[in-house]
């Protein structure tokens, strides 16, 4: 029976290596809002697309650049801003989320060094599977802040 | 027989009083036009303009130079006041970025309405120095103004301006939030609340808000 449940073992690798690759996100645009030298915070977006047929929930982050990652929502309730910690971001099956400005966002606290533009920033996503996602982030300006004035049809 | 030439309703007379009676009805018409108010600005669903424009008591703040910025300093010029804190990493950094396209599209409309100041009030006094508020606000744009003070200062502007803010306490006591009112305000050269902008904040149409507030003031002026 060793036999048997080794090849068991190994039948159960496999799949579950297939599961994994099935089921990874893929982050696209991925970016960090430059912000004057001396800031504590910035914020870093990206489109989080789910491809697999099970719902993926990120369950933290952080980044080796800065001291803690949290994810927030901005939210305007009544006239108030307001900033909602998110403890963990479900991305649907065959779904994507949007990590935008004014929206949901990665709140980077204490960097390390000053990041300016160009700059790249590393941040760990870590998912309720136990696996982590690796994510790079370019520092740029803000697009909004550009010479182009069509620029606020983008809300929701 | 009686005869009057002086009333008489031959074709020469009948002319004098008809051109008589248009001349007075059209001055009257003429008259009733330059006296009408001008028709109020229409503006679009997100700018409200206060009627009448809210007084505003005196208040003793800071701008991010060290200098003293009080009630003074909101007359003679339209000005843009938006709140926030330094420590705000997506509203905040998003809104000014917008003041900042605002800006220079306002920079491009005929004076008086081209040159209003453009401040950002500190929510959060506690971290807000004017030294911190120096290395953030004028990034965004160098004519921009950071204001700060003390905390009860900062409430005597808010609570006349009807601008909430609430710190949310945290474990971590350094990085806590600021809740804060979205609103844009826009004080008149009289120092007076003029009108208020809610997000979300679609530059064109808030720029012919401003001018038509702008050109409606300057008309009942």
């Amino acid at each position: 029976m060793k036999i048997g449940s080794l090849s068991a073992f190994a039948l159960f690798c496999s799949v579950w290596a297939a599961t994994a690759q099935a089921d990874a996100l893929t982050v696209s645009g991925a970016w960090v809002r430059e912000g004057p030298p001396t800031t504590q915070v910035l914020a870093g977006y990206a489109q989080i697309a789910n491809p697999g047929t099970q719902d993926i929930t990120i369950v933290g982050a952080r980044s080796p650049q800065f001291d803690t990652v949290e994810i927030h929502r901005t939210e305007i309730v009544e006239g108030m801003a307001r900033m909602i910690a998110q403890p963990e971001l479900v991305i649907p099956a065959g779904g994507s989320v949007s990590l935008e400005p004014g929206g949901l966002h990665l709140m980077l606290i204490q960097a390390q060094n000053p990041l300016a533009s160009g700059d790249h920033v590393e941040i760990q996503l870590q998912l309720n599977n136990g696996t982590q996602l690796r994510v790079d982030a370019e520092v740029r300006p803000d697009p909004d802040a550009g010479a182009g004035m069509d620029h606020s049809h983008h809300h929701h | 027989m009686h005869n009057s030439p002086k009333y008489s309703c031959d074709g020469k007379g009948l002319t004098l009083w008809l051109v008589a009676i248009a001349a007075l009805i059209g001055g009257v018409l003429a008259a009733n036009q330059l006296l009408q108010p001008p028709a109020a600005p229409v503006l679009s669903q997100s700018t409200t303009r206060l009627v009448p424009a809210r007084v505003l008591q005196a208040f003793e703040l800071i701008d991010h130079t060290g200098a003293a910025f009080n009630l003074e300093r909101l007359r003679g010029h339209w000005s843009f006041l938006f709140f926030g804190y330094t420590h705000c990493p997506d509203i905040c950094p998003t809104t000014l970025n917008t003041l900042n396209v605002l800006a220079r599209t306002i920079a491009t409309l005929p004076e008086p309405a081209s040159t209003p100041q453009y401040l950002f009030v500190s929510v959060d006094p506690e971290r807000d120095t004017p030294e911190l508020l120096a290395k953030f606000v004028p990034y965004f744009n160098p004519t921009f103004i950071g204001v700060t003070g003390t905390t009860s200062a900062i409430d005597m502007l808010t609570k006349q301006l009807s601008i909430m803010h609430m710190k949310i306490e945290s474990d971590r006591p350094d990085n806590y939030l600021v809740d804060h009112s979205a609103a844009l305000l826009l004080i008149d050269p009289q120092g007076n609340l003029h009108a208020l902008m809610s997000p979300p904040f679609d530059t064109d149409r808030m720029t012919q808000d401003f001018q038509k507030l702008t050109a409606y003031y300057e008309a009942i002026q």
